[in-house]
């Protein structure tokens, strides 16, 4: 009795040996990370549908959001970050400690995905889009967010109601993308949230907006009567088969984010001398 | 729902085999199935540790005082959710202890917090194990002059092992299954790879089918490794 248990006790062991020596030979020593799901993570790991070759040589680690992933590298884990431009500034003005290498990594538009089944909501939201009215009011929102003014959440959490779905815009969103969608106490706020609202009213709808991963934000709409995702979402081929995209609103980039102390990337100019480091590291 | 299925397998298919991803779930494969067996070793440790704690007859202060902390150990690990642990645990506790730029942190983290959560649950199993032998066991043990460690060791831990091991197979299943949750922590494991596969073309159907059957297939491996070794055990029983 006692040998088998000695027996399957080293087996065991044994076993826990074999992988503790895969997962340490593992040749790629730096990581980076990445909010999951978004254009950052496909720009890391490489895929042939976004068109990006990635980089073999690190291991890159999808977190839940991007702030997550900057706390990691602050405490030492990562070499640096990948994510949105927008977001990566906001982050350094909140946290202390860190830069953002200013060299745009990518070129993408933000829009909105539409449920397939409603081309008429995407041709009203086009319109909107489209009149000098929101024009004005987008560039006042977007100045706003990227001030240093106070702001306040603007739309509270509601829930959608099948009964009322023809009274309703309801949008899915991940609200951990600041400036675009995020909380302040219990409201949501945020560039998307501001045209959420602007495009609700218009149109005389009540606004649902619901919290989710942003991995399932796209594959949620046509659901569950949601109607639209508006979460600083990149026009992409692969998106276009599950959503109809209005026109894009907001030029983005990926840019890497890295410690204030770290001079790795100081000498940049262009995206391929980033490219190049990102290679070698 | 046979078209959905048909299509969404054709997507997977291309997914899966076509560009490659069967090696994000074999690795994904590797980090799940490593910490629940590196885990459950530390979890067997630590649990047996304190189920010792908790039956040692308390005359001296010593045991009285090793109690008290071995009661909130399990206290705080059976009343916190997993994922609260592991989060405290990466972003909190790590850090503040200046434990840093180790390769793969997360999973290390990972496979200490799935040791230490299962040690709270495997002490209980334990301690039913050790009560459930014959308190003459020990008795005897004892009156033929073996040390209180060695009977405990030699006489009544062996016997409490053979009758928890469904209880214990139990738990190593349960674990298996709950380091699903460890993509909080930005590891890729099983569910996190399936997920990204069928986050690249937003088409669930078949990934998370399939993903529901690996986990079901390692669950059955183990629930046959763990009746052979039982009838390995009752070899000497006479209760068949």
């Amino acid at each position: 009795m006692k040998k088998t248990l000695l027996a399957v006790i080293a087996i065991l062991i044994i076993v826990a040996t074999c992988f503790c020596v895969v997962a340490c030979s593992s040749s790629k020593k730096v990581s980076i990370g990445v909010q999951g799901g978004t254009t950052g993570e496909y720009y890391v790991k490489g895929d042939p549908d976004w068109g990006f070759d990635g980089f073999p040589n690190v291991t890159y680690k999808p977190f839940q959001n991007a702030g997550l992933a900057v706390t990691d590298m602050k405490a030492g884990n990562l070499k640096a970050v990948v994510i949105d431009e927008a977001p990566a500034k906001a982050l350094a003005k909140k946290i202390s400690g860190i830069k953002v290498i200013d060299i745009a990594l990518t070129e993408e538009e933000y829009a909105f995905g539409v449920d397939k089944a409603q081309p008429e909501l995407k041709s009203s939201i086009n319109s909107i889009l489209a009149s000098d009215e929101f024009k004005a009011a987008y560039d006042q929102i977007v100045a706003k967010y990227f001030s240093d003014e106070e702001i306040e959440g603007i739309v509270a959490a509601t829930k959608a109601d099948a009964d009322k779905a023809a009274g309703q815009l309801v949008v899915a969103t991940n609200a951990e993308f600041a400036p675009f969608e995020y909380k302040i106490g219990d409201k949501f706020a945020g560039i998307d949230m501001e045209i959420a609202k602007y495009i609700a009213d218009a149109l005389d709808l009540e606004l649902v907006v619901l919290d989710m991963d942003f991995d399932a934000v796209v594959s949620s709409v046509g659901k569950n009567n949601i109607d639209v995702a508006m979460a600083g979402l990149t026009v992409n081929e692969k998106r276009k088969e599950s959503v109809d995209f209005t026109n894009s609103y907001y030029n983005a980039a990926q840019m890497v984010v890295v410690l204030s102390d770290d001079t790795t990337f100081d000498s940049c100019k262009t995206k391929a001398d980033v490219e190049e480091v990102l290679k070698a590291l | 729902m046979k078209y959905l299925l048909s299509s969404s397998w054709d997507v997977f298919y291309n997914q899966f085999i076509t560009k490659g991803a069967y090696n994000t779930v074999l690795d994904g494969l590797v980090i799940t199935l490593e910490i629940a067996v590196l885990g459950l070793i530390i979890g067997i440790v630590i649990g047996t540790l304190i189920a010792v704690i908790k039956v040692v007859p308390k005359y001296k202060t010593l045991p009285r005082v090793l109690e008290v902390i071995a009661d909130f150990y399990v206290g705080l690990f059976r009343g916190t959710p997993m994922v609260v642990q592991l989060l405290i645990g990466y972003y909190v506790l790590f850090p503040a202890l200046g434990i840093k730029g180790i390769t793969d942190l997360n999973i290390i983290t990972a496979v200490v917090i799935f040791g230490m959560n299962s040690g709270a649950y495997v002490s209980e199993i334990m301690r039913s194990g050790i009560q459930s032998v014959d308190v003459g066991q020990l008795e005897a043990a004892r009156a033929l002059g073996l040390p209180y460690s060695s009977s405990m060791m030699k006489v009544v831990i062996p016997q409490a092992v053979k009758n928890i091991l469904p209880t214990l197979g139990n738990e190593f299943i349960s674990l298996v299954k709950e380091t699903s949750v460890v993509s909080f922590i930005a590891i890729v494991d099983l569910t996190k790879a399936f997920r990204q596969i069928g986050d690249a073309n937003y088409e669930y159907v078949v990934p998370y089918l399939m993903l529901a059957l690996v986990y079901l297939v390692i669950v059955y491996i183990i629930t046959l490794m763990v009746k052979i070794l039982e009838k390995r055990m009752k070899k000497s029983d006479r209760r068949n």
